[in-house]
């Protein structure tokens, strides 16, 4: 008898607290695994769909390079609507105007919010243009024979 | 120990399910995972190259015919538009049949604008004859004008034996700049001598043979590329192209330029003359228009074709 002399509700809230411990430890240490994962899964995703988007734009880009006079070029592709349980956006901006390598697709997940960066290098002019996620595409601006853009299909 | 009742383990029961619920989530995750790697191997899905090797395909046929009504429909440049947008006409009901057994469609339209042109050849039968002018009172020139303020030249082929320093030369209209190929032979060997403005930029050689085929627009000489030939570089706007010691060779020679000179040949005959070089009318481009729609892929443009152009 080794217990002796130590309460039943001491001993009782001991190995409860022990207890409680340990799983919180291994539920936070599981939890933060998988948030970690998540957002590196969403990281990889998100550059994956930034680059066939990218490469959309280039495929634009050579339609209407090798187009003349009035030229309508238009590419889809659908992408998911959800990566790993969250919406995004991807966003065409144009930095340096005579940069060309300077223009750059951004896709932002929402929750959590992960940012990744996609550099584009056209022949043609890009135009600063959004879209969200779902069918995504590129097409010349109307109006225009040498201006891309990204919309939604 | 202390006297635990039966409903011990509630937080091992918790814990457990927590645990199961993490991976579960786990294993969304790395499905998303699997989803992005089917993703990033994906290849060409919209059909933009065979887009552009569609358009390709129409170039191709619309400078055949083109080729074809500048051969053999020589009367006039109305008779030669109309063989050509008949044969569009063909090309258009053969191509979208072709295109739409494989869910795609594609219209050839037109022509919907012609460039006249004319076409200077000099095809001496037997091995061909040097390449002076016309005889204009009896006498021929070594060094003339072949053509006078055109902007584009295409299909520019010779094949010729025994050069001695024949030259062809492009000057700018109105402008200094100027560019020549010189052609020598050696004990058969031929070298091309490319200048521009009086600066040798390169040279090519091809070993011994009987006679040359230089395709002077396309920068081949005697089958094989020659990378400094590239006709006219440099040269802006209007040129005139001259011949110079054309008398020091022999053989036959053909182009195609972008001015319907015809009625008012500058040193050349609008006949057939078997020794002397003649012009006739030809087209020297069209333009159509071309209309390709697949599943993920819309594409309108206009194609101007002119074969045997340089690049």
């Amino acid at each position: 008898m080794n217990d002796r002399g130590v309460s039943s509700t001491l001993n009782y809230v001991l190995s409860l607290s022990i207890a409680t411990l340990l799983v919180t430890g291994l539920l936070v240490a599981g939890g933060t695994f998988v948030e970690d994962r998540q957002k590196e899964v969403m990281r990889s995703e998100l550059n994956v769909i930034g680059q066939q988007v990218a490469s959309d734009i280039n495929r634009a880009d050579r339609l209407l390079t090798a187009g003349q006079g009035d030229t309508r070029v238009v590419v889809n592709q659908s992408f998911p609507k959800r990566i790993t349980g969250s919406g995004y956006d991807i966003l065409l901006s144009t930095g340096d105007p005579l940069d060309p390598s300077d223009d750059t697709l951004t896709l932002v997940s929402q929750d959590p919010e992960v940012q990744v960066e996609v550099h584009v290098q056209t022949e043609q002019t890009l135009v600063e243009s959004y879209a969200d996620s779902g069918v995504v595409v590129v097409r010349n601006r109307t109006g225009t024979n040498d201006e891309l853009v990204i919309t939604n299909g | 120990m202390a006297d635990l009742s039966e409903d011990r383990g509630q937080i091992l029961l918790i814990a457990a399910f927590a645990m199961a619920v993490t991976f579960v989530s786990l294993a969304l995750v790395v499905n998303s995972a699997i989803f992005t790697e089917n993703l990033a191997s994906r290849g060409e899905t919209s059909g933009s190259d065979d887009a552009l090797v569609v358009r390709h395909e129409v170039q191709q046929s619309v400078g055949e015919s083109i080729e074809y009504a500048n051969t053999y429909n020589t009367s006039t440049d109305e008779r030669q538009a109309q063989n050509v947008t008949e044969s569009v006409a063909t090309i258009r009901e053969s191509i979208a049949n072709q295109q739409a057994a494989t869910g795609k469609m594609v219209v050839v339209e037109g022509p919907v604008d012609f460039v006249n042109g004319t076409r200077i050849r000099d095809n001496a039968s037997a091995s061909g004859s040097n390449f002076t002018n016309a005889s204009t009172g009896g006498t021929h020139q070594a060094d003339w004008a072949v053509a006078e303020e055109i902007e584009r030249t295409r299909a520019f082929e010779m094949n010729i034996s025994d050069a001695g320093g024949f030259a062809v030369t492009l000057q700018e209209t109105s402008g200094g700049d100027r560019w020549q190929m010189t052609v020598i032979e050696s004990s058969d060997d031929y070298t091309v001598e490319v200048s521009e403005s009086g600066t040798v930029v390169g040279t090519c050689t091809v070993g011994p043979r009987q006679y040359v085929r230089i395709d002077v627009t396309g920068g081949v000489v005697g089958g094989e590329p020659c990378p400094h030939l590239q006709f006219g570089r440099g040269i802006d706007g209007e040129y005139d192209l001259f011949y110079n010691s054309s008398d020091d060779v022999t053989g036959n020679y053909s182009m195609v330029v972008d001015r319907d000179f015809v009625s008012t040949p500058a040193n050349l005959t609008g006949t057939r003359a078997d020794n002397d070089p003649y012009t006739t009318e030809a087209i020297y481009s069209a333009d159509v228009t071309y209309r390709y729609d697949g599943p993920a892929i819309a594409y309108n443009t206009t194609v101007r074709v002119a074969p045997g152009e340089p690049a």
